[in-house]
């Protein structure tokens, strides 16, 4: 299917319709993404982030039909990866949790502002300590953090995958870092 | 993940996509939903504008104790709360459309309070609403119907079962079966008389199944005619009994 790389999300989508081979080209497209952003979302093992993320790609390829144009198939694709995550969850009754890795290290100085950042000696501490303050923020706060910060959506893209207001996606940010900065100049003080 | 293996399990499960149909269906309910709770708030909202300006705003204190018991009464209270459940329902239902998730609540909220308000002018002013209002058993009227069966207060109302020169048969909200003596009405009274299904009368309470009529209102319309000035005595729970007494009082007056 090698004539798939000439073609956009929109035309895969249309010809996997009509075969299911040519779904192959949405899976190579987004199994890395969706991997990660699967991985980041939770802490499932290995085995747990593969089984979810075939999950997904089923849904996905199970509700094409449902796919409007007028967003982008990332975002749609992405919505169904947070709506089964969030299932999921409620499923296997887990702690909704997520996990930063490597790739997130320079949006953690974002994250932790400079007054926070100059007073851990090395970035992987950290690191440690933005993943215990993220683990205290609520669910909402933290799809927009890591869909910002670490798989870097614009707001409007947020707003679709979530399937809220962008105001509320401007919100939800701010404060999700300001309690960031908050909780973690709480913890250099003590 | 290798792709293969989503493939393979998509062929060999027979893993299809949903028809686009069933989506278009969905969708379509969720709209079509979404109009029908707006028609009815709109309808609520023309019931509710309805009874407020049907109400006896002149004459409220021929029946009612204080105003703030008049409002209470004119208020179609559940109505008001129906109203209020469908313009808390209209932006869950509109979250659900393609892209009401872009709007903030507060903007839907407002979008359903217009809506209705609009709509339900617009019902109002082409006048469908007197014809859709039959539909509805309302609770102005159930509150009238209550209200106006007090016989021992003066009050008594009903649908007329049979007409005669000087009396009348009704037969109460209630099932309660009465000979109406009208010979002391005036002419207007006697007309609504011979002209409507449904009355109230003002008069007094003869024995349990005579009233004596001194007054003749049709049953669909709370404005009272002006039955001119009578003056405050005594407790006002009382006060339609001694108005009713009054006027029973002057026409049988006149009459002799």
């Amino acid at each position: 299917m090698d004539e798939t790389i000439s073609l956009n999300d929109i035309e895969v989508v249309k010809k996997s319709l009509e075969n299911p081979d040519y779904f192959r080209a949405i899976i190579e497209r987004y199994n890395k993404p969706l991997a990660r952003y699967i991985k980041r979302r939770s802490h499932a093992t290995e085995h747990d982030v593969d089984d979810i993320l075939q999950e997904v790609f089923i849904k996905i390829y199970r509700n094409l039909n449902d796919f409007d144009e007028r967003l982008a198939f990332s975002s749609w694709v992405y919505r169904i990866a947070h709506n089964h995550i969030i299932d999921w969850y409620r499923k296997e009754k887990k702690y909704n949790t997520i996990d930063l890795d490597d790739e997130g290290s320079v949006l953690v100085l974002t994250l932790a502002g400079d007054e926070n950042a100059d007073k851990y000696s090395n970035q992987h501490e950290l690191k440690v300590e933005i993943n215990s303050v993220l683990e205290t923020l609520d669910a909402n706060y933290k799809d927009v953090v890591i869909l910002r910060f670490f798989e870097d959506k614009t707001y409007e893209e947020i707003s679709d995958i979530m399937q809220i207001p962008v105001s509320l996606v401007g919100a939800r940010l701010n404060r999700a870092k300001t309690m960031i900065k908050k909780k973690l100049l709480e913890k250099t003080k003590k | 993940m290798d792709p293969n293996i989503i493939i393979n399990k998509i062929k060999n499960s027979g893993i299809t996509p949903i028809s686009r149909k069933h989506f278009i269906f969905k969708r379509a309910l969720v709209i079509g939903l979404g109009i029908i709770v707006t028609i009815l708030g709109a309808l609520v909202f023309a019931k509710i504008t309805a009874s407020l300006l049907t109400a006896s705003w002149k004459d409220w204190d021929y029946v009612f104790n204080s105003f703030g018991s008049f409002v209470y009464f004119a208020m179609p209270v559940s109505w008001v709360l129906t109203l209020i459940a469908f313009i808390i329902l209209t932006p869950f239902i509109l979250e659900k459309t393609s892209n009401g998730y872009k709007y903030k609540r507060i903007i839907l909220i407002l979008f359903s309070i217009l809506s209705s308000i609009i709509l339900g002018l617009v019902i109002l002013k082409v006048g469908a609403y007197t014809g859709i209002n039959k539909f509805f058993v309302t609770n102005v009227e159930k509150h009238e119907a209550i209200l106006w069966t007090k016989p021992m207060d003066g009050r008594l109302s009903g649908h007329i079962t049979a007409r005669a020169t000087e009396s009348l048969i009704i037969q109460d909200f209630k099932g309660k079966i009465w000979a109406v003596d009208i010979s002391n009405v005036l002419d207007l009274s006697k007309k609504i008389a011979q002209e409507e299904e449904n009355i109230k009368i003002i008069g007094i309470e003869i024995d349990d199944n005579t009233f004596l009529a001194c007054q003749i209102l049709p049953f669909d319309v709370t404005e009272t005619p002006n039955l001119g000035h009578v003056e405050e005595t005594g407790d006002s729970s009382t006060k339609i009994s001694v108005i009713a007494k009054d006027i029973c009082a002057v026409i049988l007056r006149n009459d002799l």
